[in-house]
Order: C-alpha cells, then structure tokens, then sequence
C-alpha cells in the first residue's frame, strides 16, 4: 500500500468524518468507521479526485470494498507507485 | 389478477412447486421463464400494456446487446434511449398534476402498467453499467428472468443484476433451498400485509380524527392518526415485500432486504438506509453519486451546497418515478428539506469538541430524542402526501379548536 497515498485518504476521511484521531489501515471497510456513510464516501470520493487531480468512474466509486483497495485504486490512477 | 392478492401467491406457489421438480439448472432456468411470462400476463391484462412492457424489455436487451458488441459505442445514444424509457413512464403514469390523495383512499395509487417503473430501474442500472464497461455480456434468458422475475416483479425489491447473476450461476443443488425460512418469511408478510396492516388503516382515516364524540379524546386520536398512516404503509409495503423475498427464497435466487427496523432511525439520512433500502440505493449510485460528482468537478466542491443540490435532484427523479403529481412533489421537498437539515446539522457536530461529540453519539437520552423527532417528522411527510390539504385543514382547526 503506498504510503502516501494511504495518509492523505486517512487525512481526507478524517475531515469527512469529523474524527481528527481516526487512524485506518488495509482493511479497514466503511462499515468499520462511525460516519463513513454512502454520503460521506461520495465526499471523500471527490476530495481525493481534487488532490490527485484525477477522475473516477461511477463503477469506481463504488467498487473499493477496504481503504487497501481504495488506496491501490488512487496509486494505479494518479501514476504513483503501489506499494 | 390483482397484484396483492390470494390468486398472485397460488400462480407464484405452483411456480415454484414445479421449478423444484425440474432437475437440471438449464431446464428450471425455461421453466421459470415461463412461469414469469405466466405471471405478468395474468397481472397485465390489456393488450396495449403488455405490447409496452415486451417493447421495453426487448429493446432494453437489444440495447445493451449492441452495446457489449460495440455496436452502440456513443454515450449520448444510451441517453437518448433512456430519455424515451422515462418518458414513456411519465406518460403512462399521469400526464398533468393531480392529487394523488383524491385517488382510492387506503392504498398508494397502483402503477397504470404494472410493474413498468420497477423494470426501467432493473434495464437501467444494466444500461449504466454496460456503457462504463462494468457488465459481462448477458444471455437473453437471464436477462427475462431477471426483469421479469415474478417474485419482484410488482413492487421490487429492486436487485442488481450482479447479485441476480451470482445466485443463478452459484444454483446447483435444489437441495441447498432453504423451504422453512422461505415458508417463515411469507408467514410474516402475510401476517403484516393481510392481518396487521388492515386493522391499523382504519386509523389512519381523517374520519377517525374527526369522528369521535368527546373533544378532549380528540387529542389522543390525533396523536395517534398521526402516526397510523406510517405504521400502515409500512405493514402493508414491508408484508408484501416480505412474501415476495419469501417466494425467491423457494426458488433460491434470494432478494437483497428492503427495510431494516425503520422505526430506529436516528434522522433522514438513516431512514432512507433503512427504508425501501434497494430504491435509495439505487438512486444513491445512479442519481445521486453522479450529481455530486459532476456539481464537485463543476468547482462546487463537496459540501453541503452540492450535497443539498444532489438531495433535490434525487428526490425530484423519485418523484417523477413515483408519479408527476403534487403529492409526491410535495413528499418529495419535504425530504430534500429534511436531508439538507441534517447535513448542516452534521457540519455544526463537526465543529464542536471531541468530547462532546462522542457524549452526544454515546448518549441514549439524544439518541432516543433523535428517534422521535425522525419519526414524527416522517409520519408528518407522509400524512402531507396521503391526505388533501383541505382534510389536513380540518384536522388542525379541530386540534387548535379544543387546545384553545
């Protein structure tokens, strides 16, 4: 998982959720997260289209089941390294 | 053949009676087939109905043929498509504004073609997907047991194709049914549907608020009207849905839920994750993910200005789905008000500290408030869509009358 990358989702999650202390990790699925709704992914979806400056389908923004999905599919379509 | 009725569940009983005696996967795959052209025949009787409903699935097939075989290769033809499908919804559903209250009092109005707004849901996810190159290509007798299936057929739930497929493809053994908790779950929708819902709708009769004698019992009457007509729909929809899951339990294709405990939900948010969860999930994905995208990339951001644009947008196209008429419209802004209060509400929780945001999610005092307060406000959006301004009136005259 790169490392970068997963910071900034974890920065981008934690001003959607209201929640400065959150901390995630590969596994991490929506569910597992107070305030991560439908709604809230949708914002972080975007927020994280804005920074990398790059778009995503509507099959993927729903297709990432965990945030190490979610961050390998911001690495593959910003040119960053995966890992 | 009406829709709810003892006729549906004998047609659909023998449906499944016979899949269940046919070994071979391929072979029960036609007899359901049959038996789903059986049922929609039996529920759409004219003939102009039933020419529209096979020209809708069979172009809805031949659309997305073409386009998994790179025929069809412009977005903006699929859209054109889909403008047609909508339109000839909006056409056979009402083609001016009425008041749907003034329509048979107990039941929401029934669909003039049965069954067409649940199949433009069911082709136009598969029409969304196949253009974004996220649908494997489709055999025509999958694709007609999936529009058509007679569990879902009515009144959905509305379930994606990819689930449908997974269940179809993972059938082996007729064996793996699980008959009881297929047979259990009718059991309770029957219950709900035919037995509880019938004794609460007298309740939610204007005439019930109004009828009573004594004026210092008004107030309880009214306290209780007000949530009748809440507690009906969702006896009488969730029941239904209930015998129909039940049904595709028997035939092992599961259907996705529909309501979970909707009475527990803490604001609007919650309530439509909760409430005919397929329809809210359905236009969350194809309605309201895509608005909020394009109003974001637009240089809206995503906040809760294109949050709330997307909430309006999303309730309009439900609306337009439910029925053009002012009842749903009037539905329709009540919620997108509602779901714009509650993200701004949400915006102020994030500004307070951390400790008196976790006081106020772990507090039972707020969130037994929160509760009420939800319901109340849903009970109060449906009486605005189920009665007529003028009962509405009456009501409240009546109320003001004895509290003075």
């Amino acid at each position: 998982m790169n490392p970068e990358v997963h910071l900034q989702v974890q920065a981008l999650l934690r001003r959607v959720v209201a929640d400065p202390s959150l901390e995630v990790g590969a596994a991490t699925r929506a569910a597992d997260v107070e305030g991560w709704t439908s709604l809230a992914h949708i914002q972080l979806m975007v927020g994280i289209e804005q920074h990398y400056g790059i778009r995503f389908s509507l099959a993927e923004v729903n297709a990432p089941a965990d945030v190490g999905e979610l961050v390998a599919l911001v690495a593959r379509k910003a040119g960053l390294p995966s890992g | 053949m009406r829709p709810a009725s003892l006729e549906l569940l004998v047609v659909a009983l023998t449906i499944v009676t016979v899949s269940h005696l046919v070994y071979s996967v391929r072979y029960r795959a036609w007899v359901l087939a049959f038996g789903n052209m059986l049922t929609v025949g039996l529920l759409v009787r004219g003939a102009a109905e039933r020419a529209l409903l096979a020209g809708v699935v069979l172009s809805g097939y031949a659309m997305l043929s073409a386009m998994q075989r790179g025929l069809v290769r412009t977005r903006a033809l699929v859209a054109a498509y889909g403008a047609v499908l909508v339109g000839v919804l909006w056409v056979v559903r009402a083609n001016q504004f009425t008041d749907a209250s003034s329509q048979t009092a107990q039941h929401l109005p029934l669909m003039p073609v049965v069954g067409l707004s649940y199949l433009l849901f069911r082709i136009g996810h598969m029409l969304i997907d196949a253009a974004q190159g996220a649908l494997a290509p489709v055999r025509f007798l999958d694709y007609v047991n999936y529009t058509c299936a007679f569990y879902t057929f009515v009144a959905g739930p509305i379930q994606r194709w990819g689930e449908y497929h997974a269940h179809a493809m993972a059938e082996t053994d007729r064996a793996r049914v699980d008959v009881r908790a297929g047979l259990d779950r009718m059991v309770d929708g029957c219950l709900k549907a035919l037995v509880l819902a019938p004794l609460v709708a007298p309740f939610a009769d204007v005439a019930y608020v109004l009828g009573g004698e004594a004026p210092s019992s008004l107030l309880v009457r009214f306290a209780i009207w007000w949530y009748a007509w809440y507690v009906f729909l969702y006896l009488d929809f969730s029941g239904f849905i209930d015998i129909m899951a039940g049904l595709s339990i028997l035939v092992g294709k599961p259907v996705p839920e529909n309501f979970n405990r909707p009475w527990l939900a803490r604001n609007l948010v919650e309530f439509w994750q909760r409430w005919h969860i397929t329809l809210s999930q359905w236009l969350r994905d194809y309605v309201f993910a895509p608005v909020c995208l394009t109003l974001a990339r637009a240089g809206l951001g995503g906040g809760w200005i294109t949050l709330s644009l997307a909430y309006f947008v999303t309730f309009a196209v439900a609306g337009i789905w439910h029925g053009p008429t002012v009842s749903f419209m009037r539905f329709g802004v009540l919620h997108g008000l509602g779901l714009v209060a509650v993200q701004l509400g949400t915006v102020v929780l994030a500004r307070l500290p951390s400790t008196w945001r976790a006081r106020y999610r772990e507090s039972w005092l707020v969130r037994a408030g929160a509760i009420g307060l939800c319901q109340t406000y849903v009970a109060f959006t449906i009486l605005v869509f189920a009665h007529r301004p003028d009962d509405l009136a009456a009501v409240m005259t009546a109320v003001k009358e004895v509290l003075s």
